[in-house]
């Protein structure tokens, strides 16, 4: 395999890892840019808080980078590092149910915690949000964090970051029939959750 | 295909997958429960979509980075420095007590295992104490306890080993 320099950085993600795996932290540190987004705002969505988010995120770039030389490639890295953050936001919830401190499974019903409504904010900013598009992102944000952590990953991880049916089982370890079963429950369920709030379906 | 088979291709597909649909999109045009969930499900990405990706705190990336490279460094650092990195590392006071302890557990240990294999007060390399020995010195039979003697356990003067 040819040598990558960093004065002729490689572009593919799988160059990036090799380049990692022989021990350039400056590629990892670019797997890093590449990621730490998608990778936060999954924890974000799955946890509802910020810092315990970032300190998955971070958790999970660690994990991923100290086990990089057992990684072979059977899955893509994005789908590796998923499955690391997944199983951590899995640990992060039981480890507060068990604590019975502030539930993660519903945290914008208590009365806009400074946290979640700061969380929410930021969930629903956008430079030409007007006073109803942003009312709506709110209450779709808080729908979400209502769903249990099993139905919860996957609309986070199939309608908000754009993965495939495959990804998400690869990632969270289940079959492709669970992921779609999955899927439609928690459809179903935040469509009943939104009623009256999304606009009326004129399809009957 | 069944209602229930569109619909819950309905609840799990996208928009896209779901136009390309012939067979679907014909049955859209027959059966109004399966019509209003279309058009339920299509508000309801809709909606979804509006949500921004979320973005961690400023400084996070660098934050992480430096993590990276602590890790890098205790992975390429050599046997020494592994054994003894993390007791000159900061550690939580809790966790320091913790090595404190095990290193005087272990020193009263090694203090305990010399006394033993050197015992105090002997001379010219000879034990003052010995172990009693069965055989008598100079190499005559091994001294036979009386087995008449009572049993001082058991009491019936019979030997302990007797059937």
């Amino acid at each position: 395999m040819t040598m990558n320099r960093l004065d002729s950085p490689p572009q593919s993600v799988e160059e990036l890892v090799e380049l990692a795996k022989q021990g350039q932290t400056s590629a990892f540190d670019r797997l890093v840019d590449l990621y730490q987004d998608r990778l936060y705002s999954y924890a974000a969505r799955m946890v509802h808080d910020p810092v315990e988010a970032e300190d998955i995120a971070q958790e999970a770039f660690v994990r991923a980078y100290r086990s990089l030389p057992s990684f072979r490639g059977a899955s893509s890295f994005q789908t590796w590092l998923y499955r690391i953050a997944s199983n951590l936001t899995i640990d992060a919830t039981r480890r507060h149910r068990r604590e019975n401190t502030v539930s993660l499974e519903a945290p914008a019903d208590t009365e806009e915690g400074p946290v979640a409504r700061e969380q929410e904010d930021a969930a629903t900013a956008g430079p030409a949000s007007s006073v109803e598009t942003r009312e709506l992102q709110r209450e779709v944000h808080r729908a979400i964090g209502q769903l249990s952590p099993k139905l919860r990953s996957v609309v986070v991880l199939y309608d908000l970051q754009g993965l495939s049916y495959e990804e998400i089982a690869d990632i969270l370890g289940c079959p492709l029939g669970t992921v779609k079963s999955r899927l439609y429950n928690a459809r179903m369920e935040l469509k009943q959750k939104l009623q009256g709030i999304l606009p009326e379906a004129d399809g009957g | 295909m069944t209602c229930r088979e569109h619909q819950f291709r309905i609840g799990t597909e996208r928009e896209a997958e779901l136009a390309g649909d012939v067979a679907l999109q014909a049955h859209l045009g027959q059966c109004a429960d399966c019509r209003r969930l279309h058009q339920e499900m299509r508000q309801l990405t809709a909606a979804t979509s509006l949500l921004q990706p979320l973005s961690p705190s400023a400084g996070f990336g660098q934050r992480l980075r430096q993590e990276v490279r602590k890790t890098s460094q205790v992975n390429s650092a050599g046997f020494w420095e592994k054994l003894i990195g993390p007791l000159r590392a900061p550690a939580p006071a809790l966790q320091r007590q913790h090595v404190f302890a095990g290193v005087a557990v272990l020193l009263v240990a090694l203090v305990l295992l010399a006394v033993l294999m050197h015992p105090v007060g002997f001379s010219n390399n000879t034990p003052s104490f010995s172990v009693p020995s069965m055989v008598q010195p100079g190499g005559g039979q091994p001294v036979d306890f009386p087995s008449t003697q009572p049993n001082q356990f058991h009491g019936t003067g019979a030997p302990a080993h007797a059937p």
